[in-house]
């Protein structure tokens, strides 16, 4: 599309025509507050809260279903808007329960954020709220119905984006309800996909919920090592008295290829990491041939000692480091593999590498060489008309290339978003 | 079921068959039907728009959108194939014209069904009836059938080579569906919400094919537009304002039902000599002249008033879907808010948050201060919570309901300022318990 120049606020923006002017308006940092609205989901134009003055249109309009035109003219921020926006808060704090000292989002909650924006401190009504009782959908998923604003970001992402459409909307009006497929719990592959976009606390994870404030946590950013997808993951960790635990993953700054796509592997599996079973210290073999806990140092120095050994002398048949083999991890990140198998050829004098997919990749390499650019990489997956797939499973093997099934565009779209 | 009313001023276009029989097909042909649909087989689609536009019909429904105008939108050329939706969904309270038509002149909507589709080019049309009006979908479908019997519907309409296929179905019982893009939902068979304009359904509408969709007495107007002729038509109206209108009377008054009138036909007049004045020889509250959600008017405001959409704007109201309801003195007026907004309130689909909530606490608000437990913020509280849901929500349900409550707040804050202080309704015969 042809690049349109329009006015927001006074300044000049371009952007190609028929752009969304919330996106228009956030690549140029202006910000337009909107719950229902998520890049990549379907439009909604349902929380009103995006609504902006087009000069030479009598009523305010949505910025998320508003697309750009050649000398459009916008204002986003005005008396008149900031009352609109307040008043849809207003509205929403009549029955959203104010437990923000107890609530999971408190901190992180985009309801408590536009309060704060736009001022809606006052409450205008003496009625009752709308109490209805929270519901535990799976081990994962809890849904406390009063905090939900229908913003329908968890129905898209698990329909739209997931391929999933385990949540649906039941009941009408002010009863309305997010409902998921099981009637009171969720069939699903329990990817976590909805907690993660809920914009305040009406969906909470049973792994998470009550153990932290978001604010005592620290945010690591990391490779998930489930699979060979190579996700990035957010950990939130926290300080405990014997050191930190990992409470939640997640990917906050939606960076790396899967975007703020995690599977339920990533989001939920990371009790291991504190793992009474889990080896934390080095073992080293002692005289009497029995494994011992030592220090790095020493464990090291040891195996490095060994290896050296191997290398400069002659070990059977072979000689030097071809005595030595290296076998990689399909779950380790490229790096890590890039430089294991340098250490392995100039370190260890060895070329022999291999790894555990040696027998169907390297007959598959093998196909392919000759051929340049018949590989396809992941965004180009995303973006394939079509997917021939044979054997493997990708839910379990590559959540994050999951299988196309009915309804490829949005899926597609929503990947693409992710890439 | 409504009796018929009549009265000497009632000009009968639309309602010429009824109680005549007309439902069944052989009588509506004996009494000049499917003559229009025949003639305009004959003269071709835009000879048809032309007609329509001529004709100054404005859509039933309540916006009062120009007929042939709105068919002119449909483009000729369209890779997918273009629907007639009939709105059926007659779910105004105050509002009992379309049951009439669906009663007593089923084939005038097939009829016009045909016209409207020879007019756009569409091989298919929907008539789809509110979910209460289930009963009348017997009639609805016996008359279709009837139709398709006779080889007016079909593969090859009367004998011709266009095929046009006719549909009823009904809805789940939702006043929302009444809303256009909400109905088309609906029949696709899913949550009855609007969708998002543009596009309009004139560019993709019902299954994503342009999609002409009018009201059911838009439709059944349509075959009298060509038997009468455009300007004969135009010429029984006022201004800009085509033909006659199926004005459902109700509330106080001594003859309630449904009568016929012209266009631009005075308000007053309508009261008191069509409808037989204000029962029981009591005195004129307030008017609502367009269906619930339609500002309510003081009888100082109705002395001149010419019932048609300009002159109704004008006022500050709207002519809406034609139910008038007439309010007498002995109304309490903060109880009729109550009532108008707890329908809104159960209606409301619950899509955009200014409606859904908005609604709720309006109505939670009056049902409180109707009980007696009002105080003075709350009356500009209510104003206040109106006033920002007007042109704010998504589709207009949420200013159905703002706009009769901002009438009510603004044209009886006395009344409003009488039920303060602890004092139960100056009115009270039945006085909602209020939940607090």
């Amino acid at each position: 599309m042809a690049d349109v120049t329009f006015t927001v606020d006074g300044k000049k923006l371009t952007a190609p025509a028929g752009t969304l002017l919330i996106e228009a308006c956030r690549k140029a940092g202006i910000e337009i507050p909107a719950f229902c609205y998520y890049p990549g989901l379907s439009l909604q134009a349902a929380c009103r809260m995006c609504v902006v003055r087009q000069e030479k249109v009598p009523k305010l309009q949505t910025a998320c279903t508003t697309t750009v035109a050649e000398g459009q003219v916008f204002v986003t921020e005005s008396v008149e808007i900031a009352q609109a926006r307040k008043a849809t808060i207003e509205l929403l704090l009549g029955n959203h329960p104010l437990d923000c000292p107890v609530c999971d989002a408190g901190g992180e909650c985009e309801l408590q954020d536009m309060t704060f924006k736009y001022g809606a401190g006052e409450s205008l009504y003496a009625e009752a709220k709308q109490h209805r009782e929270e519901q535990q959908w799976s081990p994962a998923v809890y849904y406390d119905r009063p905090r939900c604003i229908l913003c329908y970001r968890c129905t898209r992402t698990c329909g739209e984006g997931m391929d999933v459409w385990a949540l649906g909307v039941q009941n009408r009006g002010v009863k309305s309800v997010i409902s998921p497929n099981g009637g009171d719990r969720l069939d699903c592959e329990q990817c976590g996909m909805c907690i993660d976009v809920c914009p305040v606390g009406a969906l909470t994870s049973g792994s998470y919920r009550y153990k932290t404030r978001p604010w005592e946590m620290n945010h690591v950013s990391t490779v998930c090592t489930f699979c060979g997808d190579g996700c990035k993951v957010t950990l939130g960790v926290r300080q405990v008295n014997d050191g930190s635990e990992i409470v939640r993953a997640d990917n906050r700054d939606k960076s790396g290829i899967n975007g703020d796509f995690l599977c339920a592997k990533g989001r939920f599996g990371f009790d291991f990491v504190g793992s009474a079973e889990r080896l934390i210290k080095p073992l080293v073999r002692n005289a009497a041939g029995k494994l011992e806990p030592a220090t790095w140092e020493h464990a090291l120095r040891l195996a490095g000692a060994k290896l050296k050994a191997i290398r400069d002398g002659k070990t059977g048949n072979a000689v030097g480091g071809a005595a030595l083999g290296v076998i990689g991890s399909n779950v380790g990140t490229n790096e890590e593999n890039y430089l294991l198998q340098k250490f392995a050829r100039t370190v260890l004098q060895t070329n022999n590498i291999d790894h555990e997919r040696t027998t169907d990749y390297a007959a598959f390499a093998r196909a392919m060489a000759g051929h340049p650019g018949k590989a396809a990489s992941l965004r180009e997956a995303a973006t394939a008309p079509a997917i021939l797939l044979i054997g493997g499973n990708p839910t379990e093997e590559h959540p994050h290339q999951r299988a196309p099934q009915p309804s490829p565009p949005l899926r597609r779209q929503f990947q693409a978003h992710q890439a | 079921m409504p009796r018929l009313v009549s009265h000497p001023d009632e000009v009968k276009v639309v309602s010429r068959r009824f109680g005549q029989g007309a439902a069944q097909i052989d009588r509506y042909i004996e009494l000049g039907g499917y003559e229009s649909a025949k003639k305009c087989l004959a003269q071709g689609a835009d000879w048809i728009v032309n007609e329509l536009k001529a004709s100054n019909l404005r859509g039933r429904g309540g916006a009062g959108f120009p007929t042939g105008m709105k068919w002119s939108f449909v483009p000729k050329q369209s890779a997918k194939p273009k629907y007639v939706l009939v709105n059926g969904d007659e779910s105004e309270p105050g509002t009992c014209k379309d049951h009439l038509i669906f009663l007593h002149d089923p084939h005038a909507v097939i009829e016009g069904t045909i016209i409207a589709g020879l007019a756009i080019g569409a091989k298919v049309g929907f008539i789809y009836l509110r979910g209460e009006y289930r009963y009348l979908l017997e009639i609805m479908e016996k008359a279709v059938a009837d139709a398709y019997a006779k080889g007016f519907l079909g593969k090859g309409i009367f004998g011709s080579e266009t095929e046009f296929q006719v549909i009823t179905q009904t809805g789940a019982g939702a006043y929302e569906v009444g809303e256009e893009s909400a109905l088309m939902e609906s029949l696709e068979g899913k949550r009855g919400v609007p969708r998002i304009k543009p596009p309009f359904p004139a560019v993709v509408g019902l299954y994503g094919g342009p999609t002409v969709i009018n009201n059911a007495e838009t439709i059944a107007t349509v075959p009298h537009v060509i038997a009468m002729g455009a300007a004969e038509f135009a010429a029984v109206g006022s201004a800009r304002n085509g033909g006659t209108r199926l004005f459902s009377i109700s509330g106080h008054v001594e003859r309630p039902g449904v009568y016929e009138l012209p266009m631009g036909y005075n308000l007053k007049k309508m009261i008191y000599e069509v409808a037989g004045g204000v029962r029981g020889g009591r005195t004129l509250k307030a008017v609502v002249p367009g269906g619930s959600s339609t500002p309510v008017l003081l009888p100082e405001e109705i002395e001149n008033l010419g019932m048609d959409f300009d002159q109704v704007g004008k006022a500050g109201s709207m002519l809406g879907s034609g139910g008038v309801v007439v309010i007498d003195d002995q109304t309490c007026i903060v109880e009729f808010a109550l009532r108008t907004i707890s329908f809104y309130q159960h209606e409301s689909c619950g899509w955009c948050i200014p409606c859904r909530e908005g609604t709720d606490w309006l109505k939670k608000s009056l049902t409180r201060f109707h009980a007696g437990f009002g105080v003075e913020k709350d009356i500009d509280n209510i104003q206040y919570l109106a006033e920002n849901m007007m042109g704010r929500t998504f589709c207009p349900l949420g200013d159905a309901a703002a706009m009769p409550t901002l009438g009510f707040v603004k044209k009886f804050r006395k009344e409003f300022e009488d039920h303060l202080n602890g004092k139960a309704c100056p009115f009270a015969k039945h006085v909602e318990v209020a939940v607090i």
